[in-house]
């Protein structure tokens, strides 16, 4: 029974989607290592999990909608009078986005977690997600829900569809694809012209059936050599938007990696994250990298809050930092909380194995994907997959 | 140890460097410390002993700012330190070596010890680098590799090491000869007297009582957060008191 339950799912995948599902997956992923970076970075120096990080990617994307408001794509405007966007338009949406959330991650650190900081790590636990909750009700008050996404209609280049052919396929399939091609045209030349010669369309002569006949199934045979090119070779589709974001999204990685191995603030932070007090005995102000950590953690989910408001148009409410922020945490968990390149590998990870979830055909269990992830993770890896498995030392 | 006698600073004019006067410490209901006064005069070595829970670590961290006082003041080169968040208290010339070593061991044993100097301005680096490599020469052959792959005593050279590269003026340290073979104790031993003779004011804690008795100029002697004695190391060594509970009769 099972078996065959296996086999008519097995029957029933398009495969030549599947490199297609993959890449995207890949770039939804790049989104939730994004996020799943604030949640490593601020585990690793604090231990803490900071259940507010979701709300910090809202509000980075009600950011770069006011932004966007304030260069004139509102929405009382008409879609024909709305501006062109440029790249400079998007990079200060960004840094906007970026900045404002690295401000609200400072003063949530300052006021609601610095004063926990020698508690109970419970009490901790209770504020990150007292803020969370107080964001997300407070933003219910004070924030537009679900404004129609007008920046979107306007970033056309980033709409479009692109496809890229990974795997080409050998050349004789090509030129016989071709030549196919050819003879179909020619063959349906030759029929149109010999169409205006008939009396009567629909009671064709016997010259006629024939060059119809000889149209049909050039027609089939290209038909016929085209699957075979297809199959022989890779091609995905992907969003240019989603291109664009992972392109970001890597070159902050690139950055954020850089800073924390090779500048003093990083060796700073990489010292903190190991043993607080040892830091400080070294002449380390935690307080000062514990404030940097969160304005970098923040600061990479405005940027990405901000990519998927605009490139995506998904629509914006306070509650828009839920789900991804619960999925870029377990993304996070599964990379092993505290480790940098782990949150961007769980990321990613979570990201194709959503979509593929989605390509097989459950996409209503798309969103419970992340959490039968952590049920595993816990059972098997609890340190995640490139954490350590060793005991935390309290 | 010679004409310097126990509390003739009294007598002098020039304060002690380091002045802890009423100290308590308590951690909950549970009193660390009680009542502690204790002087570290320029240029010595003063060592603190006493058995395990006496104390000890608790009155090193607790002059480097990690655990803040319930009462009582610390002075140190005339100004007050209490309430000073660590780094502070490192700017102005105290370095703790803690106990266990605590050194980076995700770092290179090279960042190990950036990291304690650059915080300071101007940066003297190259040559404090050069100072700790003299002092411990195997840490030169190792200042690439990560710091997690040095032995037990290697990284105790790096914790001190890393504690002087932050040019300490006090160097407070918490068991440096734990879990270390008796000839290793020797030698981190021989260079924390020539650490001291370079200029360098050291404050050590130990259970190791011999060790620390021999080479400080005066100790103390704490019991369940108290001081039960002090004196120049010498007289302690022979105080039969401390031979009974410390240096095992």
């Amino acid at each position: 029974m099972a078996h065959a339950a296996g086999l008519s799912l097995l029957a029933s995948l398009d495969f030549g989607t599947l490199p297609s599902q993959v890449v995207n997956g890949v770039l939804n992923g790049a989104i939730y290592a994004l996020i799943a970076l604030g949640y490593t970075m601020v585990y690793g120096v604090l231990r803490l999990i900071n259940f507010a990080h979701g709300e910090v990617y809202m509000l980075g994307a009600y950011t770069a909608l006011f932004v966007s408001w304030a260069y004139g794509f509102r929405p009382d405007v008409p879609p024909d009078q709305l501006p062109e966007s440029t790249l400079l338009t998007l990079l200060v949406m960004m840094l906007a986005s970026m900045a404002v959330c690295a401000g609200v991650g400072v003063v949530i650190e300052r006021f609601a977690y610095r004063p926990m900081r020698n508690q109970a790590r419970i009490s901790s636990l209770i504020t990150a997600i007292g803020v969370s909750l107080l964001l997300q009700y407070g933003g219910g008050l004070f924030l537009p829900q679900n404004p129609p996404p007008t920046m979107n209609e306007r970033v056309n280049p980033y709409r479009q569809t692109l496809e890229l052919t990974l795997v080409r396929a050998p050349q004789e399939l090509t030129t016989a694809v071709e030549n196919a091609r050819q003879l179909a045209q020619r063959s349906e030349a030759a029929f149109q012209e010999r169409l205006k010669l008939e009396k009567d369309r629909f009671n064709l002569s016997p010259e006629g059936e024939r060059l119809r006949d000889a149209k049909f199934e050039a027609e089939r045979q290209l038909r016929e050599a085209e699957s075979r090119r297809n199959t022989a070779q890779v091609t995905v589709r992907v969003g240019a938007g989603r291109l664009a974001i992972l392109v970001a999204s890597l070159a902050l990685m690139f950055l954020l990696r850089q800073l924390v191995l090779f500048t003093p603030t990083g060796r700073a932070m990489r010292a903190v994250s190991q043993d607080f007090d040892s830091a400080a005995l070294m002449g380390v102000n935690v307080d000062r990298i514990v404030t940097i950590t969160f304005v970098i953690g923040s600061a990479l989910a405005g940027a990405g809050a901000m990519m998927t408001a605009t490139f995506l148009g998904t629509s914006i409410s306070p509650y828009y930092g839920v789900l991804p922020g619960v999925k870029a945490f377990v993304a996070a968990v599964l990379g092993g909380i505290g480790n940098i390149p782990g949150a961007v590998l769980g990321g990613i990870l979570m990201g194709v194995a959503e979509t593929l979830v989605i390509w097989a055909g459950y996409s209503q269990f798309a969103d419970a994907v992340a959490f039968v992830v952590l049920i595993v993770v816990l059972l098997f890896r609890p340190g995640g997959l490139l954490g350590s498995s060793a005991v935390e030392k309290v | 140890m010679t004409s310097r006698r126990f509390h003739d600073r009294v007598e002098r004019d020039v304060p002690a460097m380091l002045e802890i006067r009423g100290l308590d410490v308590s951690y909950g209901a549970i009193r660390a410390l009680r009542e502690v006064d204790l002087d570290v005069n320029a240029g010595e070595i003063v060592a603190i002993v006493g058995s395990n829970g006496a104390g000890k670590s608790t009155l090193l961290r607790t002059i480097s700012g990690l655990v803040r006082p319930r009462a009582g003041k610390i002075v140190f080169e005339s100004r007050p330190i209490v309430g000073f968040k660590p780094h502070r208290i490192v700017a102005m010339g105290i370095s703790h070596v803690p106990e266990g070593r605590r050194i980076f061991t995700d770092l290179t044993v090279w960042e190990n010890l950036a990291l304690a100097a650059q915080f300071r301005k101007p940066s003297t680096f190259d040559q404090d680098l050069e100072t700790v490599c003299r002092w411990f020469p195997r840490i030169r052959e190792r200042l690439k590799q990560s710091a997690g792959t040095l032995s037990g005593g290697e990284q105790q050279m790096l914790a001190i090491g890393r504690a002087i590269m932050a040019r300490p003026k006090l160097l407070l340290l918490d068991e440096p000869s734990l879990g270390l073979a008796p000839n290793l104790v020797k030698e981190i031993f021989r260079i924390l007297q020539d650490i001291n003779r370079a200029g360098t004011t050291v404050c050590l804690v130990e259970q190791n009582a011999h060790m620390a008795l021999e080479v400080a100029h005066r100790a103390y002697v704490l019991e369940t957060g108290q001081v039960a004695l002090s004196g120049p190391g010498r007289e302690l060594l022979d105080d039969p008191r401390v031979q009974a509970a410390y240096l095992g009769g």
